[in-house]
This record gives structure tokens, C-alpha cells and sequence, in this order.
């Protein structure tokens, strides 16, 4: 009945700042309507994006191990600029391979030969978010942009080890509040106008915190329940649990196409005061091709 | 230059953040003999559910096993104390896995294989038969010109789906009821109860209530939480008599099944009392990678009984050596008596 109360208080809060976040971006749009005279042309892009990285992970629910391994990553993005506003739309998967090996000692003198113990950990994870991000620097250097807004992200955490039987799924869901913040710096280094644009590369630097997070882990015996019915998953409402950095040279084509290499950096936590810790990071650099749509 | 120096400058500024990680990441937990030693003694001190049942003083426990251990000792030594410490839980659920080796419980493990109720070799050549039909996990045929349907299942982990259900009642419908011998099932999925059960009932009939271990005080649990069978609007129920075989071997899920027969009219236990092991077990591991699991729920049957260390029969029969010898398994023949005298 605790829990209960506790959860429609978060939920009620969470939809709080799902509001308020709403509000100030529609009144920021707005703002950015009646005050700018900028060409009000939409741009749109969809973009692939293919990465190769390195994680870690330690989970205390189930182990008091640290688990690294290689990371692959697919994602596509769906973004519009409109005047100063930004709005995107990005859902990625991330697939990987983690483990832990320890060297066996054995009867005193059994061997000379090393037994090496390995144990494995599969990862998945699902990454959806919707942001909107405003300009809110002046426009005397163009080729600086800063971007100042939030996002909504839902990040889901599938670690599967065999190991450990009846507990062998671990699951996180994160629902998180971002802001976010985005540093953009156009620039050429070659001034051939017949083969590139003007400024052709652009290198970025994004910023991202949760502000706030509706976690959903497994409970104190982290395990699904007997009855096969319920599950035994708990929500918590939890504050500045991560970081998450990006950042990016991009390449601008002359059909406005873009292609960019990124270097990603993200880090949650369930913080200290959770019932089991858990600490995931992954280091990602990844390609993408941004294709314009209009 | 003032192009590149800004490009250095973000990049500083991004690895700057990255080699934050450290600073934020819980530390790892040292693999050392005592460490290991430590972490499975509070695990299980934190978590464990079946402290009152088995009657053991846990703190008393680790001042025993405690001393043996030292960060000198090798890992085959280790296991041995760590091993003897989980013993004395007597919890066929309770084992440590190391890669080279896996402890068990003595006393359940002599239980199971000392006090089987079953002979085998005798119920596939004189019951089952070399014609005998094979349907997912179940071996089965009928008895006595067709009066009795006997099925053999072996373990919780073979397949059972609701079409294998189907088939073997609409097989023996003519039959005057079923044996479901589940002599030395050692459990498996607890998900094949439900298909199993779901044949029973058309309504959400309950089975059993269950705690989840919800904090580390050896009573603190979650609040009851009553179990049903699922709704089944696809099948005729099966009524006719169900005797189902159990022994000392019938453990975890198959303990389960025995469990919830208390909510059927047309369910008989005979045989031996199970093995218990009625607690969902989890696991985890060490800080030396070694892995371990035990049970942190606990179950309560229709009668508020935690039967725990074994469900006993409705009809105990125990295996007679002498009819083994003449080809006979008297514990077949009573549920076949039982089931014609239940629906003659």
C-alpha cells in the first residue's frame, strides 16, 4: 500500500516536469517565432547511425564484479530545425558482450598449467528519446551555435547472465528528464568553393543530464515472483543520476547531406541509496549519415 | 591554428568528462578467500527464507566456518568450508558452483537418490511398454484393457505444451481416470504447472500463497500474495480421478504440482512424501567468480502449512521389493485400485 502511494506521488511528479518542460519549449517556440526574421525554411534529416564501443557494468543485485566488454550500436534519428528550434526524434540499440575472468588456484601444486575461469554476460539495451533544443546564442558569429533544452528518454538495460539461474535477467528501465545542452562550431579547412561549402565541418559538443528519473529495477530479492503473475520490480524516483556526453565532427556534403563521426560518452547510475547499485557506462564512436529530406 | 586549438579544446573537454567515470564507479569488490567467505555469509544471512523451517542459528554459523578461512588458502579448500557452511542449511535449492566442482546438500541429496519409490526399469518394461506413446516431456499408456491411463513424467524441465495436454486426456477419455507418476521429478520450469493446471479448471482457481524475502531480517517477507491457475475458456477441464505418484525425489516444481492438488477434488497423492524444496531460488556470485543460488521465497498450501521439507501423500505406499521382484509396482497397482474404486 506504501509503495503504491509512493509510486502515484512520483508519477505525479514526473508528469509535473513532463508539463513544465512542454510549456517553456512551446513558449520558447514561440518566443523564437516573433522574435527572429531568419528564413523560416524546415530543415529535415534522417540519419543511420553505426557504432563500435567499450562498456562496464557492475550490478550489485546480483554480483560484486566489475564487467567490461565490446559494444555494437545501431540507430536512426529523425530531426527538424526549424529557425532556432531543433526537434529530434532517436531511438538506438545496443547489443554486447561482457565478462570477468579469474585465474583458478586449485590443491597446492595440483598443476602448473593456469585455469583460467571465464564468465560471460550478454547486453542489451534500447535507447528512445524526443528532444527539443532552442539557439539561444545571438547570431553575430553564425558559425557558432549553442543550444540550450530537454528531452524525454526512455533507456532499457537487459543484462542476461546464466549464471545466476532464477536471476538471471537483470532489468533497468529509465525514464528520464533531460537538459541538454549543444556547442556547434562551423568551420573549413580547405577554401576549394568549387568542390565544398563554405564551412564544411562542424564540430559538436552535447551535454545531456538527467534532471530526473523514474527507475524500475528488481526488487530486494531480485527475482521474478513465483506465481509467475507479478513481478517483482520496484520504482524509485531518483535525481542527477548520469551524464552523457557526445561529441562530433560532421562533414557537410553540397547536397546538404552530412556525414559525421562521434565519440560518446554515458553514465547512469541507480545512485548509492538504491537497494541494489548499478553502474553501467559505455564508450561508443560511431558514424553516421545524415540524409536531407527537403 | 585557431581552428585546431579550439578542436583541442573540446576534445580536452570531452575526455575530461569521461575520465569522470572513475570517480563515479562503485569499486569492485577484491577477490580474496575472505571477502568470498564474507559475501556468501551475508548473502545468504540477508536473504535467505527458510531460516525458521530449518531451524539454524546462522550467526553461530559463521563463528564455526569463519576461522577456517585465510587469504592463503587454495580455492579447492575454500570450497570445502564454504560448501559445509551451505550444508547446514539441509536445502536441496542451496548450492555453491564453482567451475570445478558443485556442493550439494548431503541429508536431501541421500533423500532423493536413497528413498527412490520408483524402479525404473520396471515401469518402462512392464507398464509403459516398447509401444508406449511419447508427447513432449510425458511417456504414457494404458493400463488394465484400457481402464487407466498412466503417464510418466520424468522432469519439470521437459517440454509440456497445451496441445500434449490435450492429447493425452482426449487419448484416455474413455479411461476411469488418470496416474501422473511423478516418482524422482527432480522440478525444473515452474511455467509448465500452469499449462498443467490450466486442464484442471475453467475458472482461476487458487493454488497456494507466497512471500518474497523484501528486506534482510530473516522475517522480513512481502505480504501474502495469493496464487491462481489461469483462466481456461479453451479447454474441457479433466475431472475423472487424477492420482499422481510422488516420492522423495519429488522436488521443487513437482513439489509444487503436489502442493496444489489440495485445490482439486479429483487429485490423490500416494506414494512417498516429496522432497520439498518450495522456496524459488536465485543466484548470484562471489567475488572470486564463483556462483551460488538459494531459495528466497516461501510458500504456504490451501491449508496454511509451509511445507518446505516435503508434502506428504494422501496414501503413503512405499515400494515393496519383494512385488519389484515378480514384476510388480505396487504403487501403480494401489492408484489403479484407488481410481476404480474412485469412478468404477
Amino acid at each position: 500500500m506504501l509503495s503504491r502511494t509512493i509510486l502515484n506521488l512520483d508519477h505525479r511528479l514526473l508528469l509535473r516536469i513532463v508539463a513544465i518542460l512542454f510549456i517553456s519549449n512551446s513558449v520558447n517556440h514561440v518566443f523564437a517565432q516573433t522574435s527572429t526574421n531568419c528564413e523560416s525554411k524546415a530543415k529535415i534529416f534522417l540519419s543511420a547511425e553505426t557504432g563500435l564501443g567499450h562498456g562496464k557494468y557492475l550490478d550489485k543485485g546480483v554480483s560484486p564484479l566489475l564487467y567490461k566488454g565490446l559494444m555494437l550500436s545501431q540507430g536512426f534519428a529523425f530531426s527538424i530545425d526549424i529557425n532556432k528550434m531543433r526537434f529530434v526524434a532517436n531511438a538506438t540499440a545496443f547489443g554486447g558482450l561482457y565478462g570477468k575472468s579469474f585465474k583458478t588456484d586449485l590443491v597446492d601444486n595440483f598443476s602448473e598449467n593456469e585455469i583460467i575461469n571465464r564468465y560471460y554476460s550478454k547486453c542489451i539495451d534500447a535507447d528512445f528519446s524526443i528532444t527539443s533544443i532552442y539557439q539561444f546564442n545571438q547570431s553575430e558569429k553564425k558559425n557558432i551555435r549553442l543550444y540550450i533544452g530537454g528531452s524525454i528518454e526512455e533507456y532499457l538495460d537487459i543484462k542476461i547472465n546464466d549464471n545466476y539461474q532464477n536471476s538471471s535477467i537483470g532489468t533497468g528501465n529509465f525514464l528520464n528528464l533531460n537538459m541538454d545542452f549543444i556547442g556547434e562550431y562551423d568551420f573549413s579547412f580547405f577554401n576549394n568553393k568549387r568542390t565544398l561549402k563554405r564551412n564544411s565541418f562542424t564540430v559538436s559538443f552535447r551535454l545531456s543530464m538527467p534532471l530526473a528519473s523514474c527507475i524500475i529495477r528488481p526488487g530486494y530479492s531480485y527475482l521474478i515472483n513465483a506465481n509467475g503473475n507479478t513481478i517483482n520490480y520496484i520504482p524509485n524516483l531518483r535525481f542527477l543520476i548520469g551524464i552523457d556526453t557526445e561529441t562530433g565532427l560532421s562533414f557537410s556534403l553540397k547536397n546538404g547531406n552530412r556525414i559525421k563521426a562521434n565519440y560518446y560518452w554515458t553514465y547512469i547510475t541507480t545512485g548509492k541509496t538504491s537497494i541494489h547499485r548499478f553502474d553501467d557506462a559505455k564508450h561508443m564512436f560511431c558514424i553516421s549519415f545524415h540524409f536531407k529530406l527537403n | 591554428m585557431k581552428k585546431i586549438a579550439t578542436l583541442f579544446i573540446i576534445c580536452v573537454f570531452a575526455s575530461c568528462f569521461s575520465s569522470c567515470e572513475k570517480a563515479f564507479f562503485q569499486k569492485e569488490m577484491e577477490n580474496t578467500a575472505t571477502n568470498s567467505f564474507d559475501y556468501l555469509w551475508k548473502r545468504v544471512d540477508e536473504e535467505y527464507s527458510f531460516f525458521d523451517v530449518k531451524n539454524v542459528d546462522w550467526d553461530i554459523v559463521y563463528s564455526t566456518f569463519r576461522p577456517l578461512v585465510d587469504d592463503e588458502m587454495n580455492d579447492d579448500s575454500l570450497f570445502s568450508v564454504m560448501a559445509a557452511m551451505l550444508n547446514t542449511l539441509q536445502d536441496g535449492h542451496t548450492n555453491l558452483i564453482a567451475p570445478f566442482n558443485i556442493s550439494h546438500s548431503d541429508s536431501i541429496f541421500y533423500k532423493m537418490y536413497g528413498h527412490s519409490n520408483i524402479n525404473k526399469n520396471l515401469v518402462m518394461t512392464n507398464y509403459l511398454g516398447s509401444d508406449m506413446l511419447t508427447t513432449g516431456g510425458f511417456y504414457h499408456n494404458d493400463l488394465r484393457n484400457g481402464k487407466i491411463g498412466y503417464v510418466y513424467y520424468p522432469s519439470f524441465s521437459n517440454e509440456t505444451t497445451d496441445d500434449n495436454m490435450v492429447y493425452i486426456f482426449e487419448r484416455y477419455k474413455n479411461a476411469n481416470g488418470l496416474i501422473f507418476d511423478i516418482r524422482q521429478n527432480g522440478g525444473g520450469y515452474i511455467s509448465n504447472l500452469w499449462i498443467l493446471l490450466k486442464h484442471f479448471t475453467c475458472d482461476g482457481r487458487m493454488l497456494y500463497q507466497t512471500q518474497i524475502k523484501s528486506g534482510p531480517a530473516h522475517d522480513a517477507f512481502s505480504p501474502l500474495e495469493t496464487v491462481y491457475t489461469y483462466k481456461n475458456q479453451n479447454y474441457q477441464p479433466y475431472e475423472k480421478p487424477f492420482i499422481i505418484l510422488t516420492d522423495r525425489g519429488t522436488y521443487s516444481a513437482s513439489s509444487f504440482f503436489s502442493i496444489c492438488s489440495q485445490a482439486y477434488d479429483n487429485m490423490v497423492l500416494v506414494g512417498d512424501t516429496t522432497g520439498g524444496g518450495l522456496g524459488l531460488p536465485n543466484g548470484g556470485q562471489l567475488p572470486n567468480g564463483w556462483c551460488y543460488r538459494f531459495s528466497i521465497t516461501r510458500n504456504f498450501a490451501l491449508d496454511g502449512q509451509n511445507y518446505e521439507n516435503g508434502v506428504p501423500p494422501q496414501y503413503t505406499v512405499l515400494l515393496d521389493k519383494s512385488e519389484v521382484e515378480i514384476g510388480i509396482d505396487n504403487v501403480i497397482e494401489f492408484a489403479c485400485d484407488k481410481i476404480l474404486e474412485m469412478n468404477p
